[in-house]
């Protein structure tokens, strides 16, 4: 990767975010227990996640913390990414 | 010491050791400890709960090890009924060692239970379980290095190869017996230390429910129920308002006590791993390009579902054939060698006998179905169909992966009920349990099928079975959503699980899997299946001599007159549909024994005695009433609960009963 790359500036929810792409968390919205749950499965705000299938029906596959994860396509839309391109 | 406990026997000496295995699910926790306890294990229900716990023994040099296989959790929040277990036990149950395993193809998320587990107690063992995955990703990890960063012993291991489970006994003697020493490295919740620190002031010096200060004061931060609960009761009105407006002014708490535990498992893993510029490409990769494919996955799922119901029904039925044959022939020998009259001699072969063949006709289904679910769970399908299913299910309001027992419950509702176990929620578990009695089994179908072609012409029978089919499927709707309104409460849960790398099962977990669930539900099963065969065939055949009809069951019969009126049945129906809770087959023999006459076929005499209106109410309630026997038994051991095995059974009842009187009345209105 280059590096005097300007930051990406793109804010997406992880339910729009292709498969390939790479993007950090930005914000989650949910209640405690969501956040609770989410953050036990890795995704916390700062991790990096990559997308390793988003099909744009049912729910999106992500790679994070060494470990792949499913998340219901109603709950990635409550969780904002910074994309960074694709992988 | 705590806990080591000497014991004598027979002059020899032996110190016995409380372990307990930790660790995320699908890490290898069940080859782990099947491996160390192999046949010496036990399986019960927590007390109270349907969460299953395994306890086993393993005996090493002078060592006996009580190993408890804690359910698999992600974290120690009270979140869910497992975690809550998990951390109960660590903390009341006081093992002299937790070992938790961790996957290290996983191993940054997977460390994050350590730093969890680490705040409870120090007696901490780190078992690096698939080593060999981890490289196949390129990982490179020090396992010694990483025992220096964390200060916990660590044992890297291949489980399924058996390879490290000795140096894991070891350690583990070694570390209770205080010969290898633990001094986890600490955890620094930075930017909330000086919160932490009033809270364990407000909290003051004595340790609540078990547990530290310190960590209550983490657990309050991170909006934890069960803490909140627990320390409302036990703290003075006073300081608890102190407490309550300290966490209204840390919200964002839980996340930062989050970043703060990944970040100490960053902090370690930077010294003692390596991580390929590039992740490798691996099978699992590929593997999910196809089977968690939106639609190919879809489909590979058809098939493979379309497999399990052949292998379990199909696959199983020479053999029930066979038990089947063993059965009766016993019957005959027994009735030309035992010494006794008619009575006697029928009790036991028609009554207990048939009894005890119903609960053997079960036993080659189960054995199948069971190792075919250990199969699709320890190879990491069982996660994709809750992948691909969760769109579809959803709208039903269920969880994915509720498909597969829901549909197998079309082959037998004993293992659809048994096949909820592999939810990861108790209320969708509870809630597939309870939904099963009213989905029609093969048992029932057979019935239906039978009425169906004795009371209507030829080109109407296949439209009746579809209509009455599609009846079926609105009430299964109908109940669920009634369920989650009324008895099940909550909101589902939104789909957030992890899809472990596939794996080949092994030989021995599959095995023991099957062999513990088998001899569970035997068990029970045989003891009230038997039961309630010798009650029915009793009501059938008392008082001696008596004609049908002034039998007991013929009196049940008229006694359920009135009942049978809402729906237009006879006394005759009533009673085969009280026979049919023993096996729905069994209705079948009871109407042919009650309308049959010798020298007419069941179906003549089926013909003469009910109107086809009649005919259809009947097969309508015997495909929604009550479970079989089998079928409670199976609630019962899933759900422990007598208030949800009543609700099994009533729920259905009133379904049917509303649905066959629907039908019987809107019919007599059509036709004038």
């Amino acid at each position: 990767m280059k590096s005097e790359e300007p930051e990406c500036k793109r804010l997406v929810p992880l339910s729009e975010l292709p498969s390939g792409e790479v993007g950090i968390v930005e914000a989650i919205y949910g209640g405690r227990r969501v956040l609770e749950r989410l953050s036990s499965l890795g995704i916390t705000v700062g991790t990096e996640i990559s997308v390793i299938q988003n099909a744009f029906v049912g729910p999106v596959l992500i790679n994070v913390r060494d470990v792949r994860v499913a998340i219901g396509r109603g709950m990635a839309r409550e969780i904002l990414i910074r994309a960074k391109g694709s992988r | 010491m705590r806990g080591l406990g000497i014991q004598r026997f027979w002059g020899e000496v032996w110190m016995e050791l409380r372990v307990a295995l930790a660790g995320n699910p699908n890490v290898g926790k069940s080859t782990i400890f099947n491996m160390l306890t192999g046949m010496h294990q036990h399986v019960a229900n927590w007390p109270g709960k349907t969460v299953e716990r395994k306890e086993g023994i393993c005996r090493f040099d002078d060592h006996v090890l009580h190993i408890v296989d804690l359910p698999g959790i992600y974290s120690l929040t009270a979140s869910s009924v497992e975690e809550l277990i998990a951390r109960e036990f660590i903390v009341q149950e006081r093992p002299d060692i937790v070992v938790v395993i961790a996957d290290a193809s996983g191993i940054e998320r997977n460390l994050y239970l350590l730093a969890q587990v680490l705040e409870l107690t120090d007696r901490v063992i780190l078992a690096l379980n698939k080593m060999d995955l981890a490289e196949t990703k390129g990982y490179r990890i020090d396992a010694h290095k990483l025992q220096e960063e964390t200060g916990v012993p660590t044992v890297p291991m291949v489980a399924r190869r058996a390879q490290g489970i000795r140096e894991l006994v070891e350690r583990i003697v070694e570390v209770a017996n205080g010969d290898v020493g633990v001094s986890p490295k600490p955890i620094r919740y930075s930017g909330l230390e000086g919160t932490l620190n009033r809270l364990e002031e407000l909290l003051g010096r004595q340790a609540v429910g078990g547990y530290t200060p310190r960590w209550l004061a983490v657990k309050l931060l991170e909006g934890d129920a069960e803490v909140e609960r627990l320390l409302k009761a036990s703290l003075n009105a006073d300081l608890w308002k102190q407490v309550e407006e300290l966490l209204r002014a840390n919200e964002r708490a839980p996340m930062l006590i989050a970043d703060a535990r990944y970040a100490w498992v960053r902090e370690t893993l930077a010294q003692c791993m390596h991580r390929p510029a590039r992740e490798a490409i691996t099978i699992t990769d590929s593997f999910d390009h196809v089977l968690a494919h939106p639609i190919i996955g879809l489909l590979i799922f058809i098939i493979v579902l379309a497999c399990i119901f052949w292998l379990t029904f199909r696959l199983s039925e020479p053999l029930v054939i066979a038990l089947d044959g063993i059965i009766s022939w016993a019957g005959e020998r027994l009735r030309a060698m035992l010494p006794f009259g008619d009575f006697v001699k029928g009790l036991i072969i028609d009554g207990a006998l048939s009894g005890f063949g119903a609960v053997m006709s079960l036993l080659p289904v189960l054995v199948v179905f069971f190792i075919l679910m250990s199969v699709l769970e320890d190879s990491g399908y069982m996660a994709r169909v809750a992948f691909v299913m969760d769109g579809l299910m959803h709208m039903l309001k269920l969880h994915g992966k509720a498909a597969l027992p829901l549909i197998l419950a079309y082959g037998c509702n004993v293992v659809g009920v048994m096949g909820s176990r592999i939810l990861e929620s108790e209320r969708d578990r509870v809630l597939v349990a309870i939904l099963n009695p009213i989905i029609p089994c093969s048992a029932r179908l057979s019935v239906m099928a039978f009425i169906v072609a004795a009371l209507f012409p030829r080109h109407l029978q296949v439209t009746v079975m579809l209509g009455l089919h599609m009846i079926n499927l609105l009430m299964v709707f109908v109940a669920g959503i009634l369920l989650r309104l009324f008895a099940i409460k909550g909101e589902i849960t939104p789909l957030m699980i992890e899809l472990p790398i596939y794996s080949v099962p092994t030989m021995r977990n599959i095995i023991l899997f099957a062999w513990h669930k088998v001899v569970a539900f035997l068990k029970r099963a045989s003891i009230i299946i038997v039961s309630v065969s010798i009650i029915i065939w009793l009501l059938s055949h008392l008082p001696v001599g008596a004609p049908m009809h002034e039998t007991y069951l013929g009196k049940l019969g008229s006694l359920l007159q009135p009942f049978g009126k809402l729906i237009g049945l006879d006394w005759r129906s009533c009673a085969a549909l009280v026979t049919g809770f023993l096996a729905k087959e069994n209705s079948l023999a009871t109407l042919s024994v009650l309308y049959g006459s010798p020298q007419e076929g069941l179906m003549e005499s089926l013909r003469k005695a009910m109107t086809p209106l009649q005919a259809l109410s009947f097969t309508a309630f015997q495909m929604l009433y009550i479970p079989c026997v089998a079928t409670v038994v199976a609630i019962w051991l899933e759900t422990r609960s007598f208030k949800l095995v009543a609700l099994a059974v009533i729920y259905p009842l009133v379904i049917a009963t509303i649905v066959a009187g629907l039908i019987y009345h809107f019919g007599i209105w059509l036709t004038g």
